[in-house]
């Protein structure tokens, strides 16, 4: 068997790939890994047609191939897909949430709190503790927001998921910082439809604290190619 | 933007099957990459029918989304390749696709070609 040497993309011209599909706004790293794999094999089928071609000109007649849009519904569709699967992942908490010891907690630590209100007086050392309470919590849910858009902004590379993980987690601790505020009320009144609300609350926490925490090992189990480089 | 192309002829004929196939040749195959699959559907059909690139991967992200297929990344050469493969999910819908395109397949001649008898 004769071993043919078989014209093939350098590493330099794969960098070249990596920034061409930048340049054609596909900004997240699993989708551009993917593009650059095929433009290289498109590259690579029409040295051994011709070997004197030159790469840009065959870069150029791959992306024709992708018509007159070029890499825009692909990124519009993989933005799609990976927005059931984010969807999907709440919805996987969500349930989680209700298994038993889970659920057992969270009675638990509700009846915990409604004793203890019972028990303090009416007054000042009521309003104080629980006003402590919110202000604590709102302040590290402030700190949380900052510390997602930090790691959003100094990953190296961008990750479809990742971004949605963040992005979410960021806008739900930004929503629920003036809720804490106005809950403030609940402590003199009375707190309407705590179902609803608790419902809400769960959906919040999933998605801006119990994601976001967990984000290392949701990418990992959607892109295999996240452990090559974590960043 | 049409799926599948078929010099020719009308490609929307085409364009509903495009999942079909890919779950098709995922199950022949075990594992493919979105070009490998671009080439095997053009050798199949002898060039006569070809998958556009922007519609075979934004199929493939959909099929990946709904649990029909898992991917695998492998280092090939100085680049990574993207794998796919069917899910147990995906095998059984391929099963269910495959019979209703045939399913089809059988309307059509009937309406289009059919057995006239007298009795």
């Amino acid at each position: 068997m004769s071993i043919s040497k078989e014209p093939k993309v350098n590493t330099d011209q794969i960098e070249a790939l990596y920034h061409f599909t930048r340049k054609h706004y596909v900004e997240h790293y699993d989708l551009q890994t993917e593009l650059v794999d095929h433009l290289a094999q498109g590259i690579e089928q029409q040295w051994r047609e011709d070997p004197r071609l030159d790469f840009e000109e065959t870069l150029k007649r791959e992306f024709k191939k992708f018509g007159i849009f070029g890499f825009h519904e692909v990124i519009e569709q993989r933005r799609k897909a990976m927005a059931k699967r984010y969807r999907g992942i709440i919805w996987r908490y969500f349930v989680e949430w209700w298994s038993m010891p889970k659920l057992m907690g969270t009675l638990a630590l509700t009846a915990a709190v409604f004793v203890i209100l019972r028990l303090l007086p009416q007054g000042d050392i009521k309003f104080g503790a629980v006003a402590g309470v919110f202000v604590t919590f709102s302040l590290w849910m402030f700190y949380r927001a900052f510390e997602l858009k930090r790691k959003k902004e100094g990953a190296l590379r961008q990750w479809m998921l990742q971004e949605m993980i963040y992005e979410q987690g960021l806008a739900v601790q930004l929503f629920i910082l003036p809720m804490h505020l106005w809950n403030l009320q609940w402590v003199n009144g009375h707190m309407d439809d705590a179902r609803a609300q608790g419902i809400l609350a769960l959906f919040l926490k999933i998605c801006g604290y119990v994601i976001p925490s967990r984000a290392e090992e949701l990418l990992a189990e959607t892109y295999p190619e996240y452990v090559f480089f974590k960043n | 933007m049409l799926g599948v192309v078929k010099a020719m002829a009308n490609s929307k004929l085409y364009k509903g099957s495009l999942n079909t196939i890919i779950l098709k040749l995922l199950d022949e195959e075990g594992k493919m990459y979105g070009y490998e699959i671009t080439q095997k559907v053009k050798k199949l059909t002898k060039g006569e029918l070809n998958i556009t690139e922007g519609a075979l991967y934004p199929a493939l992200h959909k099929l990946e989304a709904e649990g029909l297929l898992d991917v695998e990344v492998a280092k090939v050469d100085n680049r990574l390749r993207k794998y796919y493969k069917l899910t147990e999910q995906g095998v059984r819908e391929k099963t269910n696709r495959l019979a209703e395109l045939e399913e089809f397949v059988r309307n059509m001649q009937q309406l289009v070609n059919p057995k006239w008898s007298i009795e």
